[in-house]
């Protein structure tokens, strides 16, 4: 038996075992599981702006020239959180720093992505548009909507 | 007559045949996770257990259609079923507000948290890290993760800025901070300097 609950990581799929018996009026006790929930990290940003901060990553990166980290789930996973923020903040505010006030920050403007330190010296810490000279660097500078739902299927 | 033995609870021959089948189609099934089987016998009183989802492996869902069909789709991902989230539980609990001062600050080990946030994406890449110094360090310091989303006031408190961040308190004091995602070797060389 198990001695820890069973998280079951299936977006849409429900995994009761469920029988029916058309004239009885008898019901199986599986028609429900009572375990069925998904856990997911938090909810995903919208398809727009996902599809909007992924071409600007794109668009930026070859402005730039740096490029798109060899773990491209880094990659989705910093897209996704910018995308997260231009939803709920209306800016694509850094993902990758604790604020106390967001609304302010992106009044502001300082780390609203590109961030200063990214347009001045090329710094970006979360890891997104990495210099050539970065050992986690790729060689690409492109990524698909396809390849950030593989890599962030499982959060 | 009904050759097949009297279920006072299906009471039509059609359940009957294809409870019949859907016994014979589970019992085809290759997958040693069943744990099922075993409880599939053809006694007057036929019940199955809640199914409460396979530990690890393809996942099986049936489901019923129309005259009893039964369909069973395994999972074509090489990805347990169970979710990563969950080691992390076991192994490296997240910390809230409500427990920060008992685990932390009055812990008689050093204590390593890790700030960590949804969308971060150096933060994939050291969760493994933490979770591997947790394993190492056993019994010698405690880890725990804190997401800066659900307990911004933790971060606030500390003033963390970047993340992720490691911090290693000893004493209910900060004692070393580290900040971006680094390798496991500055971790461990930290960690040393407190043990």
């Amino acid at each position: 038996m198990m001695t820890t609950t069973t998280l079951q990581v299936q977006a849409q799929a429900s995994s009761s075992f469920a029988i029916r018996i058309p004239p009885s009026s008898f019901t199986s006790p599986l028609t429900r599981s009572p375990h069925r929930f998904v856990v997911r990290a938090s909810v995903d940003p919208s398809e727009k702006s996902i599809e909007i901060m992924r071409k600007f990553s794109e668009q930026y990166a070859r402005k730039s020239g740096t490029y798109f980290c060899v773990d491209k789930g880094v990659t989705s996973v910093v897209i996704k959180g910018l995308a997260d923020h231009k939803d709920s903040l209306g800016a694509p505010l850094c993902p990758c720093r604790h604020y106390d006030d967001k609304p302010a920050e992106v009044g502001q403007g300082f780390w609203n992505c590109p961030c200063v330190p990214m347009r001045e010296r090329k710094e970006c810490h979360c890891m997104l548009f990495l210099t050539p000279d970065n050992d986690f660097a790729g060689k690409e500078q492109t990524i698909s909507l396809d390849e950030i739902r593989a890599t962030t299927a499982n959060i | 007559s009904n050759p097949l033995p009297r279920w006072p609870l299906y009471s039509t021959p059609s359940a009957s045949h294809a409870l019949l089948l859907l016994s014979l189609s589970l019992l085809a099934l290759t997958s040693h996770q069943l744990s099922l089987l075993p409880f599939l016998t053809f006694s007057a009183r036929v019940s199955f257990p809640p199914f409460r989802g396979l530990k690890v492996g393809p996942t099986f869902t049936a489901r019923s259609l129309g005259p009893l069909t039964v369909t069973s789709r395994r999972a074509t991902s090489a990805r347990p079923v169970v979710c990563e989230v969950q080691d992390t539980a076991v192994e490296v609990p997240a910390i809230t507000d409500a427990n920060w001062q008992s685990l932390v600050l009055e812990s008689e080990s050093p204590v390593l948290v890790e700030f960590w946030a949804p969308w971060c994406g150096p933060c994939r890449m050291i969760h493994p890290v933490i979770d591997e110094l947790a394993k190492q360090y056993a019994g010698k310091i405690k880890c725990y993760k804190v997401n800066t989303d659900e307990s911004p006031s933790i971060a606030t408190r500390y003033g963390i800025r970047s993340i992720p961040t490691v911090i290693i308190f000893k004493n209910g004091e900060k004692k070393d901070t580290v900040i971006g995602a680094v390798p496991k070797s500055t971790l461990t060389t930290s960690i040393e300097k407190f043990l």
